[in-house]
């Protein structure tokens, strides 16, 4: 169907008059039907936006969240994957070098074995007793420390109470490991950014 | 044998002054009536460094001081790393000197609700043997710290966005 486009154009007429007491110009605005026709449309004229019955809008839409909800469900049964940790990954480009860095050993003298053990009892033995003095470390600790709860109690309940309560300004606590070398005096740090560059899971 | 007599002693002792721990023969509005020692809530002992090897020899020996001490340890975990390009700019100027390409890697143990004397011993014992790099951090657990471990799921975050704009487009 070829919609016709019917407008008008304007164009003025100077109107003179061949007889000499005219004077003036008259001007005329005459339309001038033009005709021009669009390209073809195949399709019908805009239809009636017909209203909808609010009920049935209601019903819909409650279909549609019990839909979703459904859905939600369905995924929060199933068990979230952890991410996966780098530093436990083994790098796959290791897995094929597997043959070319197999070392083949020879086997080990009598001796050099025997002090090979030697010194591994001797290495437990010494990690072991470091882990004893550790332990009595702490239980001189806490042995100072209940004594003293103790004779606190005696002395006055109140002032035990409190010492025993939690204190809020001690969490969280941060603290960082001590550094290799002294503080360096005159040291000037350099400027620099530090850009987290992690992988974005979102 | 050591590890077990130190704990039965520690818990001993404490029993000896805090009524509280023997929850089970006094009924339980006494506790309320009569507040003793504090406990912490669960706390997770945060351990952060560039250096993985250390950390991880560190976080196990935090475990087993822990548990040598009489504290429960609920959980040790690995948070996922943090990877940061660390970038030096020459002297007075945006040009880029030095740019290092590091990874941080973290070790979580959680523990159980302590009193909070046995807190300042741990935090001690922790705190003097923090070996070289490592950051620590002690702190009450949180939802978002179990959250960051988690592949999140971007199809239920969708639904769930899409079922709040119905809901709030109802409410309206």
């Amino acid at each position: 169907m070829i919609l016709v486009n019917i407008f008008s154009s304007r164009r003025t007429f100077i109107f003179t008059s061949f007889k000499e007491n005219m004077i003036g110009i008259r001007r005329f605005i005459q339309p001038l039907l033009g005709f021009h026709t669009s390209a073809v449309q195949c399709a019908e004229p805009m239809k009636k936006k017909k209203k909808m019955d609010p009920s049935i809008i209601r019903h819909r839409e409650q279909r549609k969240m019990k839909r979703i909800e459904r859905s939600i469900r369905k995924l929060e049964r199933v068990e979230r994957p952890l991410k996966p940790l780098d530093e436990t990954q083994i790098p796959l480009s290791l897995k094929y070098e597997i043959p070319i860095r197999q070392r083949q050993l020879q086997p080990i003298s009598q001796d050099i074995e025997l002090s090979q053990r030697e010194l591994l009892v001797a290495w437990s033995h010494h990690k072991q007793k470091e882990a004893e003095r550790d332990l009595a470390c702490i239980r001189k600790l806490l042995d100072a420390q209940g004594k003293a709860l103790k004779e606190l109690k005696l002395e006055s309940e109140e002032l035990y109470i409190e010492a025993t309560q939690l204190d809020l300004s001690l969490l969280p606590y941060k603290a960082v490991g001590p550094t290799r070398t002294p503080q360096i005096k005159g040291y000037d740090p350099p400027d620099g950014d530090y850009i987290d560059v992690s992988r974005k899971w979102e | 044998m050591f590890k077990q007599m130190l704990s039965h002693f520690v818990k001993a002792q404490s029993r000896q002054f805090s009524p509280c721990l023997v929850k089970s023969q006094k009924p339980d509005y006494f506790n309320s009536i009569y507040p003793v020692e504090s406990y912490t809530g669960i706390l997770n002992i945060q351990l952060k460094s560039y250096d993985f090897t250390v950390l991880e020899r560190f976080s196990s020996f935090v475990h087993r001081i822990s548990e040598n001490i009489g504290v429960d340890v609920l959980d040790v975990w690995a948070t996922p790393s943090k990877a940061i390009d660390v970038v030096t700019f020459q002297k007075n100027s945006h040009i880029q000197q030095d740019k290092y390409h590091l990874k941080e890697y973290e070790r979580n143990v959680q523990i159980d609700s302590i009193p909070a004397s046995l807190l300042s011993v741990l935090m001690e014992v922790i705190h003097t043997s923090l070996p070289e790099s490592v950051k620590l951090s002690i702190h009450s657990h949180e939802h978002q710290y179990d959250e960051i471990r988690f592949v999140p799921d971007l199809e239920l975050k969708a639904l769930r966005q899409e079922l709040d704009e119905i809901t709030s487009a109802k409410n309206k």
